[in-house]
């Protein structure tokens, strides 16, 4: 018989059972769609980011100092690299700029790349409209070229096709639109628009200024490692030769894919993807259940197959036929479930943290992952049907086909399997369930850690003042002062205040500090946040200040410039000292910046939520030293977002040109940094449910199946006198014991789990024994619950009628 | 108020199983005494309510109407609850095919009336265990599975099972049905030494060879109690309107 026949036999079979069929296809469409939708967002996200050819081949180069490996790169540096290299085929370079986007409806921020004419050929992008910019144009006076990113084009311009040849205007620069780029080529993910990097011969020849990213195609046969090591002894020539601003720096070379999806993402997508794929092996355990309990009914065709003359292997491609096929129906079905689940993952995710998750645009269904679909549903088809198809091969046909009565009752192979199956059902459940509880617990913790900050009563915004207008402290300082002002007057409003990071916010820098005659030991260095604020910033947030004195009108411009450090900063720097009256500078020892005179100290307050450990940080005032780039925060009695058009209003009244950026409340801010996280936890707690769903549903069936089974025996035990209760007992302790087992080998897996995966539980001990606990008696409960109906059934039955089979 | 020698007295009990509007009268004002230490034997042609009157004799089922009275005590309305505990206390079953629960062993199969016993000691039921078992020869087996053992062992074993709890009565329902004439025969003689020792039978069996063993026959028609020159009777004007 051919393959053809076994499929045209196998489809009769799922006919004759439409209900098994429907459960099977079902639970195969969910179990193998979700999957495939989660592998649609890996593929999108974490494997193919970008529509980048041999995207292996790209690397990102970054200088390595011993605060960081990522700092940026200085364009002196950057010439000789591509002067002396050997590793690479071509270099590229870029940095980035916040610009205001005029004369194309309302005034707005745009995230600018500035590039070298050769980033798109690194990254072989082709445009998907125009032409990219060449060398020529990377000159200070010929650069006035841009090339829109796919979603500015559509954004702003309407996806308009005339759109080359325009005059956009970028910081009241004019710039010709000579090109489009495509979706798939969204590189960084939040750019806006393309620009000729052009820098004038002082860049060029600027060690000192880190201020860009590298990028690299290697050279073929070039391995990283060999990369790696060649720009290494670069750097150290490097370092010899110029050592007032070389000394202690490398050169790191890294995948241009693992720079871009950073260490976290990928672990996230592991996680999560491990716990739909324990979701598959639930359902694969669920329908090998339900195939084992049809084997039971079909041992008789199996015997008569093999009294024809069918050998073992015959069988066993037969039921893998109908099982495999089972998983294909169930696999057509899953795409619809992926097509659904991954538009729900798109619309749920705010398009300002969207834009900076490279590739999440592109999520879809493409051949890749179609096949990947294909391929899970041949293995789940494989997986559910082998241990039931070896079961029906253990038939003795001689016993089976001969007619005669049973004279002892009891239970075969095939319910100590599906009882095996329901076990693992449970374990597998248990182990998904406490991680989404972990999970979201963890999230829940951060979530609200800055409820103590009233994140629901703050509006936060920046405003891109353009350099060129603003070039001076005292113009920034005038804008400052005004806006703020203007910001208070408004009805509602209890604070207006500047600060470049929020608590828990994760914005705030880490930066060189130099103490005044203190020397620091060779390769040792000292840290601190850098934080600008005005001075009713600690007031706003309700931060003591504990020693010293606060921020005041008195620190103006021209007067002594003056800080306030953080508690740990002062233990950290001044153990058993007074901080107070010291004088320290942000930068390293050949920084250009003003000696700062410490009149406070402040209570400790963490900047991140994913590392609450105390920081150093220095807090300067904003109207003393005004940054180029700060946000406002402005606490409101009523709806933050609500008051988010008077302010506008208020700050166009004094300079119309002047967009209010990244409007949010600082409640958004936190809940988008959780984005992630949330996304993670969301995507457990989805599979979580469904593989306990599953579970119930499976330990339902093995106990109904042992009732019906055992109808008999317990028709008999009811003769001999047991009561109803007695059998209620006996069936619910059977699931108990079941539950039982499938619970601790679940919490055995959850703890070897969650340890291994402990970094990724954050805020929450990874045995937080409230939440295993919880979990376990949550289980239980269900479990007991779905074996109660079947417990019950057992209970009713009448003694009479079950033993009437004589 | 029955004798002290009856164990068992029924009055005008009647039987009607009621399926889509129509009414079958399985038992029809059946009256019978049965006292202790007899052994009786009940026969008669398929769906004469032989069964159905042995399963409301096993308190298995209720009665449509009539009075019930077991060991002194009106037994024809109590509860699902009451009936299970008097079943494990005063009757015995033995079935055609044994019913013996393949998972457990010989000794657990026996003694499992027991446990549904409220306080009995488990060393109380090893002990009953043990005597049942040597009552019917089969003590040697104790440690086997049903599936190791033969037809007629499987239901030496059924009979200890009912024994164990020194029943007021042994229900016997075609105790040789499934095992061949030498096996049966075997069983039979069991039965009749255990009437010998004092136990209460009532057998329900459609072979007249069997039946013999009892001292007393009893014979059913269409839900009625006969005697066997009346069954004679109405089983031959059957065979003549059947043949007709």
């Amino acid at each position: 018989m051919t393959l053809l026949n076994d499929l045209s036999y196998a489809l009769r079979q799922l006919r004759k059972s439409p209900g098994f069929a429907l459960a099977a296809v079902l639970s195969l469409a969910i179990g193998i769609g979700i999957n495939t939708a989660m592998f649609s967002s890996m593929d999108a996200v974490v494997l193919h980011p970008l529509a980048v050819p041999r995207l292996d081949r790209v690397v990102n180069l970054s200088e390595q100092s011993p605060l960081s490996v990522y700092e940026r790169v200085a364009l002196a540096n950057y010439e000789d690299w591509t002067r002396q290299s050997r590793s690479f085929a071509s270099f590229a370079i870029r940095s980035e700029a916040a610009m205001t986007l005029t004369g194309s409806g309302d005034a707005a921020q745009v995230a600018a790349t500035l590039t070298s004419a050769s980033f798109f050929h690194v990254l072989r992008a082709r445009p998907l409209l125009g032409r990219v910019y060449g060398e020529e144009e990377c000159h200070p006076g010929r650069n006035s070229v841009a090339v829109l990113s796919y979603g500015l084009w559509k954004r702003k311009f309407g996806a308009d096709l005339g759109v080359l040849g325009r005059t956009i205007t970028l910081d009241q620069h004019n710039y010709t639109v000579i090109g489009v780029m495509p979706k798939t080529m969204q590189y960084p993910s939040w750019t806006d628009v393309y620009l000729p990097l052009a820098p004038s011969p002082e860049q060029l020849a600027d060690r000192a200024t880190h201020s860009y990213f590298g990028l690299a195609r290697l050279r073929d046969g070039v391995t990283i490692h060999e990369a790696q090591a060649e720009m290494r002894t670069l750097a150290e020539r490097l370092a010899r030769a110029y050592p007032a601003t070389n000394a202690g720096r490398s050169v790191h070379v890294e995948s241009l894919l693992d720079n871009i999806n950073g260490p976290e993402t990928p672990l996230y997508y592991r996680l999560i993807f491990g716990a739909t794929l324990f979701v598959l092996l639930v359902v694969c355990a669920n329908i090998a259940n339900l195939q084992l309990a049809r084997g039971i009914a079909r041992r008789p065709e199996i015997a008569m197959r093999t009294a024809l003359g069918a050998d073992r292997t015959r069988i066993l491609r037969q039921l893998l036929t109908e099982s495999i096929l089972l998983s294909l129906i169930g696999a057509a079905g899953g795409i619809g479930v992926a097509k659904l689940y991954d538009h729900y993952l798109m619309a749920s995710m705010p398009a300002r943290v969207a834009r900076y998750m490279p590739g999440w645009s592109n999520t879809g269904l493409n051949a890749r992952v179609l096949a990947f679909s294909l391929a899970l549903a041949i293995v789940s088809g494989v997986i559910a049907g082998v241990v039931p198809a070896l079961d029906a091969l253990r038939v003795d046909p001689a016993s089976q086909l001969k007619a005669g009565a049973r004279s002892a009752l009891g239970a075969g192979s095939a319910h100590r399997l599906r009882s095996i199956f329901a076990v693992v059902q449970i374990a597998l459940a248990v182990a998904l369930v406490i991680g989404a509880a972990l999970m979201s617990k963890g999230m829940d913790a951060w979530l609200h850690a800055a409820d103590i900050y009233a994140p629901g009563k703050m509006l936060t915004f920046s405003v891109n003042l353009p350099a060129a207008r603003f070039d001076t402290p005292q113009k920034r300082a005038q804008w400052y002062a005004e806006s703020l002002d203007r910001l208070r007057a408004l009805p509602g409003v209890t604070h207006a205040e500047l600060t470049t990071a929020l608590p828990y916010n994760d914005n705030a820098w880490n930066r060189e500090i130099e103490i005044e005659n203190r020397s620091t030991a060779p390769g040792k260095f000292q840290d601190a946040l850098d934080l600008p604020v005005t001075p009713g910033y600690f007031a706003m947030l309700r931060i003591p200040i504990l020693a010293g004195r606060g921020f005041d009108r008195s620190d103006a411009i021209g007067s002594t410039p003056v800080a306030i450090v953080s508690e740990r900063f002062a233990a950290q720097y001044f153990p058993g000292e007074n901080p107070l009256g010291h004088r320290i500078r942000m930068g390293g020892s050949d920084s250009k910046e003003a000696w700062l005179t410490i009149v406070g100290v402040a209570k400790e307050t963490s900047y991140s939520l994913w590392d609450q450990t105390p920081r150093a940080a220095v807090y300067m005032d904003s109207m003393q030293l005004p940054p180029k780039g700060t946000e406002y925060a402005v606490t409101t009695e009523g709806d933050p977002l609500a008051l988010a058009p008077a302010a506008r209003k208020a700050l166009a009244a004094i300079d119309p040109l002047l967009p209010l950026n990244t409007v949010e409340s600082y409640a958004q801010i936190q809940d988008d940094n959780l984005t992630g996280l949330k996304y993670a936890a969301g995507t457990l707690v989805v599979d979580g449910v469904i593989a306990l769903l599953l579970a119930a549903i499976g330990i339902f069936g093995v106990m109904a199946h042992l009732v019906g089974e055992r109808t008999r025996e317990i028709g008999l035990r009811l003769a001999m006198g047991a009561s109803r209760k007695d059998i209620l007992g006996m069936i619910l302790r059977r699931a108990s014991w079941l539950t039982g087992v499938g619970l601790i080998a679940g919490l055995a897996l959850a703890l070897g789990l969650a340890r291994l995966t402990a970094s990724l539980f954050v805020g929450v001990r990874p045995d937080d024994p409230l939440v295993f606990a919880g979990i376990a008696s949550i289980v239980t409960a269900v479990a007991l619950f779905a074996s109660y109906l079947p417990a019950r059934r057992a209970a009713s039955i009448d003694p009479m009628q079950a033993l009437r089979t004589e | 108020m029955p004798s002290n020698g009856t164990l068992i007295e029924i009055e005008e009990l009647t039987k009607v199983f009621y399926t889509d509007e129509i009414e079958t009268h399985a038992l029809s004002g059946i009256h019978l005494t049965i006292a202790r230490g007899e052994y009786v034997s009940m026969s008669g042609p398929s769906g004469c309510g032989k069964s159905t009157l042995l399963s409301i004799l096993g308190l298995l089922d209720t009665p449509t109407g009539g009075r019930y009275v077991l060991n002194g005590k009106p037994v024809e309305n109590l509860s699902f609850g009451e009936r299970s505990r008097i079943r494990n206390q005063e009757i015995g079953f033995i079935f055609q095919s044994f019913n013996l629960i393949g998972d457990l062993t010989v000794e657990e199969n026996v003694e499992l009336p027991l446990t549904y016993r409220a306080g009995m000691p488990s060393a109380e039921r090893k002990k009953r265990v043990k005597e049942a078992l040597g009552r019917v020869n089969m003590a040697h087996r104790m440690k086997h599975y049903p599936a190791q053992l033969s037809g007629g062992q499987q239901q030496r074993v059924a009979v200890a099972r009912a024994l164990a709890g020194s029943p007021s009565i042994l229900l016997a329902d075609e105790p040789t049905g499934n095992l061949d004439s030498k096996n049966g025969e075997a069983v039979m003689r069991l039965l009749s030494d255990l009437h010998r020792e004092g136990s209460t039978i009532c057998m329900v069996t459609h072979d007249p060879r069997f039946a013999r063993h009892a001292e007393r026959e009893l014979h059913l028609f269409d839900g009625k109690i006969v005697s066997e020159q009346e069954m004679k009777k109405l089983e031959e004007e059957a065979q003549t309107e059947a043949e007709a």
